[in-house]
């Protein structure tokens, strides 16, 4: 299912997931720190959207999830990128760059 | 697909699946915690700022449950929930619900099942709507008989091109010898065309052909079983193709099996056997007098009118052309008529039943939409603040709605438990009132029927109080106060015509009741014109080496002697078949008088013929007008020579002057220089066909004497009690003859009760729905005036502050009631004298506008309504004014 440039706001945060995700699995706290440390903690994301993102994910297929024990040596649930997810991820990846490109070029222009 | 077994899955393990979440939230509670507690935070700040920066951790575990089921499912489960704590928070109104739609569901799904079954049901065969039953009525005696001739089947078939074909069918007893005891089969002889005309195909084997119905051919003897005969008795042996069954006349063979399907022309079908009678049946139209039922398919498209229409002109030209004038004048004197269809009473019976099934079921549900008016007015406060807090129009009604089809759920369920009991009851009394039906089951046709019935009733029940309330802005608004306010103008006006057709409905029901009330005492207080109370009757069958040694005289004389030996036996007769039974089995002969004008001509008269032994006018009570009864010289080799006739056949055949020593003979004019037989006496008329039957056909009594029949009937006079007498009767046979067994023994009183079975059935029925008819529209009339004094408590509180006393209040009251159920009198009024006509066949010696009995009804339903308003007028009185008006 190819995603117009339209769904790609709602979906930037998709991408951040799918791309925390891209090297190794990690739990949701995870997921939220790797971005923060990525963005260098320009951006803090809200676990309040996190999780229902990953719930979006997880039924598209495009991760999944399993129970594993953290470091801390507790129950955690472990995320992970499936086939389909890292294929979309390449896509969105492009697109989003199209995308902030005809922004910037848009905004540089006016 | 898998998407969908996930959401599936999830609608049962929800509960697992939160508690995952809460664990992995939990979880990055604790780390985002950890991390603030390495930032310096204290305990309980890390805790705190942890859970604040994770946000609403109810709306994402929401989020997440949306996500993964059928949300609405789970709501309905929750409104169901809900609906059902608020039914069982209302109990009373909850019982009184589901009680009445469930007695009211239950009566009409029975009698919609036997409704069903015996009349909208067409035939179990291939286009078994265009099977239909010839009848021949007699006017002039008004008979209803059924029986039908040969040569009217042949000129029918022959000239009756809207049919497709006929078929005869004759009830037929025959015995089997079995290690020297005699049985009793019964069956049909059936014309050939009947299975062409069922459309139906051998089980096994094949069917005969028309040439089984020469007489004297080896074809005639052979037999087909029907397919339950064959499963339960042989086993279902192919091979039984070829083996005999060794029927007392003469063995037949068996060449097939018919399948079930054609056990719809009569349960306890043994055997088919080819119908065979001798040639002179076959000439003499209309007059042999068996009881023969002819059935015929009319052609595609062709309506019932239309073919009797086609059959009425043969009749009358035949009638004109070809019959001699005697035949012509008999007929006409008669008055034939030839009908299609069933009339068959029993038939006509379930319609009206329907009908008051269906009239009680208007008022119980005209009394719950009442009730659910008055709930959904103490509901209002509720709903008005449901709808403050959010819940729009489609949610409240679809909270109104679960409520009523929850209830209405469990009065389907109530009502079909009771509907299977009175099922049970309906074929009990269906075996007995006419054997030739089935019992009665419940099929789809029925269930959705009910079905259907119930959801429209839970429509209604649902959506017109809240509708009310809706339309009327009352749960708009918060503002007046719950308690006092009323679901409106138009739902009083509404309430008060629903209790004007209750009144109306249930005095319609009550005056049809009271008319076949009335009818039923008027049955019961027939002189059926003989002593049934202490006669006991009983079939006797002859062991074979008795018909074929022994003088039937002798044998029945040595009968007669054991039993004598039984105590508390007064006296003993003996008739050939059973003496008291419905008209259809009855034997008739053709009479021929010598003095008539058309002596020289075929005979063409009719009457019943029973034959019986001396002694039976006496023991039944059934005096002698004229002449004498039977003697031993009544009977001789050349035949009957004595014959007891009764008042009717004197009044038909001798208008002017007495019967005794008239001559006439049966069936054929002697031959040359034979003596006529001669009329010896007169008896009074007895309704051996039953005490409601207006059937006044002349009856012909022969003496028995001399013949060897294979069985017969006996006859006991008794004051003891009937089975212990007829057991040592039994006993007394067996020492007699260790072979002679006795069968249906039966008290005369009670063949002549089960004979009135149909009509005590309906008539208890009637009054049954007329009862509850009465109760419930009172209980809707005390509901609505007691609701409405509730109601206008503080208009009464303020009437009696100003000085209005007790007795006006209490007029006023009184004087609401009364005129909602004069004006319900009123119509009902109009619509019984309307409505009752259709209820004349089932009337018995009174008219449909029996005074008597609207009189009563109304009288009755006046009274009960002023009851039921004079208590809530009462309890208005009794107000307290101050109280009430301190209530506001």
């Amino acid at each position: 299912m190819a995603e117009t440039p339209n769904d790609l706001l709602k979906g930037a945060l998709n991408l951040l997931v799918l791309r925390a995700l891209r090297d190794e699995s990690r739990h949701g706290w995870g997921i939220q720190q790797r971005i923060n440390q990525l963005a260098q903690d320009t951006l803090s994301i809200n676990q309040g959207s996190l999780y229902p993102a990953l719930i979006r994910l997880e039924k598209k297929g495009l991760i999944k999830s399993k129970w594993g024990t953290s470091e801390a040596g507790r129950q955690a649930k472990y995320y992970s990128l499936t086939a389909k997810g890292r294929r979309q991820m390449g896509t969105e990846t492009e697109l989003w760059k199209q995308f902030s490109t005809t922004v910037n070029f848009i905004l540089d222009k006016a | 697909m898998r998407e969908f077994w996930k959401r599936f899955a999830g609608l049962f393990n929800g509960s697992r699946l939160d508690d995952e979440m809460r664990e992995e939230m939990r979880h990055h509670i604790e780390l985002q915690k950890q991390k603030n507690l390495e930032a310096g935070m204290s305990e309980k700040e890390a805790y705190n700022a942890a859970i604040r920066q994770f946000g609403n951790i109810l709306i994402i575990q929401q989020q997440e449950r949306e996500n993964r089921s059928f949300l609405w499912v789970e709501q309905l489960y929750r409104d169901i929930k809900r609906a059902g704590r608020s039914l069982i928070g209302a109990k009373g109104f909850s019982f009184v619900v589901i009680a009445t739609l469930a007695l009211c569901i239950g009566v009409n799904t029975t009698i919609f099942s036997a409704l069903h079954d015996l009349v909208l049901k067409p035939f179990p065969f291939k286009d078994g709507d265009r099977l239909i039953q010839v009848f021949n009525i007699s006017s002039g005696f008004k008979g209803k008989s059924s029986e039908s001739s040969i040569a009217q089947y042949h000129a029918f078939k022959t000239n009756a091109d809207l049919f497709d074909g006929f078929a005869l069918l004759w009830n037929q007893e025959k015995t089997v010898d079995l290690d020297g005891y005699t049985q009793l089969l019964k069956g049909k002889r059936v014309s050939f065309d009947l299975f062409d005309l069922a459309g139906v195909r051998p089980v096994i084997g094949s069917f005969f052909g028309e040439e089984a119905h020469v007489p004297g051919s080896d074809q005639g003897q052979v037999v087909i079983l029907p397919q339950s005969v064959w499963e339960n008795e042989y086993n279902s042996d192919l091979d039984v193709i070829g083996e005999e069954i060794p029927f007392t006349d003469t063995p037949y063979t068996i060449i097939g099996v018919a399948p079930r399907s054609m056990e719809a022309f009569g349960r306890e079908i043994e055997f088919f056997i080819p119908l065979r009678t001798s040639a002179r049946f076959a000439e003499a139209r209309y007059l042999e007098g068996l009881p023969i039922d002819m059935w015929a398919r009319l052609r595609p498209g062709v309506s019932k009118e239309a073919g009797e229409a086609q059959l009425a002109v043969l009749e009358t030209r035949w009638l004109r052309e070809e019959s001699s004038p005697r035949i012509r004048s008999y007929l006409e004197r008669i008055g034939r008529d030839v009908q299609l269809g069933q009339p068959s009473q029993l038939k006509q019976s379930f319609i009206m039943l329907q009908v008051g099934a269906v009239f009680v079921l208007l008022i119980g549900c005209v009394n719950v939409v009442n009730l659910f008016l008055s709930r959904a007015g103490r509901m209002q406060y509720e709903l008005s603040i449901r709808n403050a807090l959010g819940a729009g129009r489609r949610t409240l009604s679809r909270l109104m709605l679960i409520e009523s089809f929850l209830l209405v759920f469990m009065a389907v369920v109530a009502g079909s438990i009771l509907s299977l009991g009175g099922l049970e009851i309906i074929n009990h009394y269906l075996s007995v009132a006419d054997p030739s039906i089935q019992a009665i089951t419940i099929d789809m046709v029925v269930v959705f029927f009910v079905l259907g019935l119930a959801a429209l009733i839970a429509l209604i029940m649902g959506l017109l109080p809240f509708g009310l309330l809706w339309k009327a802005g009352l749960i708009q608004r918060l503002d007046n106060g719950g308690r006092t306010a009323s679901a409106g103008g138009l739902a009083r006006k509404l309430r008060s015509s629903m209790v004007v057709s209750q009144v109306m409905i249930a005095l319609t029901l009550m005056i049809g009741a009271g008319l076949l009330l009335r009818s039923f005492v008027n049955v019961m207080s027939v002189d059926p014109g003989f002593d049934a109370e202490d006669v006991v009757q009983a079939r006797v069958t002859v062991p074979r080496q008795y018909r074929n040694t022994v003088d039937g005289n002798v044998f029945r004389d040595g009968v007669a002697n054991a039993l004598r030996e039984v105590p508390g036996v007064d006296s003993i007769a003996f008739a050939l078949n059973e003496p008291v039974s419905e008209s259809a089995v009855f034997q008739k002969e053709q009479i021929h008088i010598r003095r008539s004008p058309y002596a020289d001509e075929e005979p063409a008269s009719m009457a019943y013929t029973l034959v019986v032994s001396r002694a039976f006018f006496d023991m039944m009570g059934i005096s002698v007008l004229a002449g004498r009864s039977h003697n031993e010289s009544d009977s001789s080799e050349h035949g009957f020579s004595g014959f007891v006739v009764d008042r009717s056949f004197a009044e038909f055949f001798f208008p002017d002057g007495s019967a005794v020593g008239e001559e006439m003979s049966l069936s054929q004019r002697p031959k040359a220089g034979k003596p006529w037989g001669r009329i010896v006496g007169v008896v009074e008329r007895a309704s051996l066909v039953g005490l409601e039957s207006t059937d006044n056909f002349p009856v012909l009594y022969k003496a028995y004497i001399g013949a060897k029949p294979a069985s017969f009937t006996l006859l006991m006079k008794t004051s003891r009690e009937h089975d212990s007498v007829l057991k040592d009767a039994q006993s007394k046979l067996r020492a007699f003859d260790p072979k002679l067994v006795l069968s249906r023994g039966k008290s005369l009183q009670s063949v002549l009760e089960d004979m009135l079975v149909n009509r005590r059935g309906v008539t208890t029925l009637i009054l049954g729905f007329a009862g509850l008819a009465l109760t419930l529209s009172s209980v809707g009339l005390y509901g609505l005036l007691s609701y409405d004094v509730q109601q206008r408590q503080r208009e009464i509180g303020v009437r009696m502050a100003i000085g209005a006393d007790g007795k006006s209040v209490l007029n006023m009251i009184l004087h609401q009631g009364l005129w909602k159920a004069g004006i319900g009198l009123g119509i009902g009024l109009l619509a019984s004298l309307y409505l009752t006509r259709f209820l004349e066949s089932q009337l018995f010696n009174t008219t449909a506008l029996d005074a008597g009995s609207y009189l009563a009804a109304i009288s009755f339903l006046l009274l009960v309504a002023f009851v039921a308003s004079f208590l809530p007028a009462r309890r208005a009185v009794r107000f307290d004014p101050l109280e009430s008006l301190r209530a506001e």
